[in-house]
């Protein structure tokens, strides 16, 4: 019996010891590729942090990485970390207000969504929209990226709810055009909208003081 | 509202509105490869059920508690996948020791499960969702229920047309994927559903 | 060897072919196709993954303790995706945030660990290298001829460049997973009704 007994010992050993050398050698490799890379993708969501911001408040924002990173010191300064408080102000391109820029999450089919949204500082309108991340269906939800669903967003009041009506381009200020196919998607996008609306008005209160009270009829 | 309707809420999202297969396109390889009869079928999204409902809790305590707090996040995929690879090893060591009807019925299919895209996926979801624990047992039994209802559905399909004669090359895969595509369709239609969530 | 590697390889892309024959790597075939963009991405890393992880199990094929068999096939392609994530993502993020969860998914993909069970743990390197490399080609071929339809019919655009004009109403159901299904199908009904199909012999079994 005793034998038997040693080897069954080894047995089982032998298969646990196996997997736990590979799997700590790979997981070091992993490691290792991972750190080396790091860097390189701080420095990438940074940028797409900081483009994101800029074309939200309205900026046409140059291709090139470096131009960007100019702009953007130039043009924008990151706000407090309160939770009321915006993540930036940026000038807006026309020169008129500031341009409030607000991170927020929402919910997609394939995960959260992460835009920023500016809003004007001086009524709350929304002033522009772009995608930080998100991981929709490229060619459904994915469209939320392109200029002419965001475009849609400029001028409109919040809290917004989706268009029911077949024709695209509503001009109803309280409205706004989903994508065909991808309507979890669009909900998302509604739903973050509207929570980061809630976050302006006391933005804006604390932002300008003296603004008349007539402008925030809400 | 209540946290018991909230947590139904979500388990109801998880099985029709959210359904991992039909919705989120997760677990087709045996969708599609094993659904002929609904015997086996049943087998199949029983075990998936058992799998994704204990193993995607298992995850959210190996993430939250323990790659989070030491940084190692990029590390969850393998830590997952091994995880999974484990829990089914010893579910079908357990199984096969125990009784020998619930192997046959149950255990042959636990190698399947290690590779099933929809019991990972189920993880994956819980953390780019950043579910609570609650919330994560919720979907993970929902996840599975509704994969089970999926696949049962398209077997029960299967049986039905299983005598009819189709046109050369289209038995077997070009028909279920005919099928598939029919159901993913109609369960386009639940998204219209708003979940108070 | 010669004429058995090249019947391997031939095999692999036509007859035995991962997707349309054998039915794996389904649940990728679906939500990638509808970007050729993406495509082309995914099977790189689907192609980069079957080799190497083949190769791997291939050479420990002799050390793998039988009990923790798939544990280990599991873990060496998880190494090799995560690898393929970790680069795309610093060298190419655009595609990285487009592909999202599906790179991840290919662990999963059961092409991989299929391939690895049923060749390469039991045949040389060499040629379990080049059952990786055509395995992983003709599953390309293949999501490459649906995400072609899908993109081009779906959107209008092929490589992200627009080849059917404005005014062309984009079939958005092909780019929804219900389109990528009918297509496979019809993509398989063709390749196993036609052309593989052999005229029926009399006598010989079915």
């Amino acid at each position: 019996m005793t034998p038997l007994r040693q080897s069954s010992f080894r047995d089982r050993l032998a298969p646990v010891l196996f997997v736990s050398v590979l799997s700590a050698l790979f997981m070091a490799v992993v490691s290792a590729a991972h750190l080396i890379t790091r860097p390189v993708v701080e420095r990438n969501r940074t940028r797409y942090l900081q483009r994101a911001v800029l074309e939200a408040a309205g900026w046409t924002v140059p291709a090139s990485p470096s131009q960007m990173e100019a702009l953007f010191e130039s043009r924008a300064r990151l706000a407090s970390e309160a939770p009321d408080a915006p993540f930036a102000v940026v000038q807006d391109p026309a020169g008129r207000d500031d341009r409030l820029v607000f991170l927020e999450t929402g919910r997609g089919l394939w995960g959260p969504i992460q835009a920023a949204v500016a809003f004007s500082s001086l009524d709350g309108a929304l002033a522009g929209i772009a995608f930080v991340a998100h991981n929709e269906t490229p060619g459904l939800g994915a469209r939320i990226e392109e200029p002419t669903f965001r475009r849609q967003f400029i001028g409109k009041r919040p809290p917004l709810a989706l268009s029911s009506s077949a024709s695209t381009g509503s001009s109803n200020p309280s409205e706004m055009d989903g994508l065909t196919g991808a309507t979890i998607t669009s909900q998302g996008v509604r739903d973050l909208i509207n929570r980061a609306a809630q976050r302006v008005r006391p933005a804006i209160q604390s932002a300008t003081p003296t603004a008349p009270e007539m402008l925030l009829d809400r | 509202m209540n946290p018991f309707a909230a947590w139904f809420a979500l388990f109801f999202a998880a099985v029709f509105t959210q359904n991992i297969l039909l919705t989120n396109y997760l677990g087709m390889c045996p969708f599609l490869g094993a659904s002929r009869e609904i015997k086996t079928s049943f087998g199949l999204g029983a075990a998936v059920v058992f799998v994704m409902t204990f193993t995607t809790p298992l995850n959210w305590i190996l993430y939250h508690r323990l790659l989070v707090p030491l940084g190692l996040e990029y590390l969850s995929l393998i830590v997952f996948i091994c995880l999974i690879a484990a829990f089914t090893q010893l579910i079908e060591i357990v199984i096969e020791r125990v009784s020998d009807a619930l192997y046959a019925s149950l255990g042959i299919f636990l190698p399947l499960i290690t590779v099933n895209c929809a019991i990972l996926g189920a993880s994956l979801f819980m953390v780019a969702r950043s579910y609570t624990f609650l919330q994560t047992t919720a979907y993970g039994f929902g996840g599975g229920l509704g994969w089970m209802l999926a696949i049962l559905a398209m077997a029960g399909i299967r049986q039905r047309i299983a005598k009819n004669r189709l046109p050369r090359g289209l038995e077997g895969a070009g028909i279920a994927l005919i099928i598939a595509g029919l159901m993913a369709m109609a369960f386009t239609g639940f998204t219209g559903i708003t979940a108070p969530f | 060897m010669k004429t058995a590697a090249r019947r391997l390889f031939l095999e692999n892309l036509g007859a035995n072919n991962p997707v349309f024959a054998q039915v794996l790597g389904i649940c990728s075939t679906l939500a990638v196709t509808n970007r050729v963009r993406n495509t082309v991405v995914m099977s790189l890393g689907v192609i980069f993954t079957l080799t190497a992880a083949n190769l791997i199990v291939s050479l420990l094929r002799r050390h793998i303790p039988a009990r923790v068999r798939m544990m280990s096939e599991v873990l060496i392609i998880a190494t090799f995706v995560l690898l393929f994530d970790i680069l795309l993502r610093a060298f190419s993020p655009e595609i990285s945030r487009q592909l999202g969860p599906y790179v991840g998914l290919i662990i999963t993909n059961c092409i991989i660990m299929g391939r690895a069970e049923a060749f390469a743990l039991s045949h040389p390197p060499g040629l379990s290298v080049l059952d990786g490399l055509s395995s992983g080609l003709g599953y390309a071929y293949v999501l490459l001829l649906i995400a072609t339809i899908r993109e081009i019919l779906g959107a209008g655009t092929f490589m992200e460049m627009r080849v059917l004009g404005e005014g062309w109403m984009p079939w958005t159901l092909l780019a929804m997973a219900p389109g990528a299904f009918f297509v496979l199908a019809l993509l398989v009904w063709i390749l196993k009704g036609w052309v593989l199909a052999r005229p029926a012999v009399e006598g010989s079994p079915s």
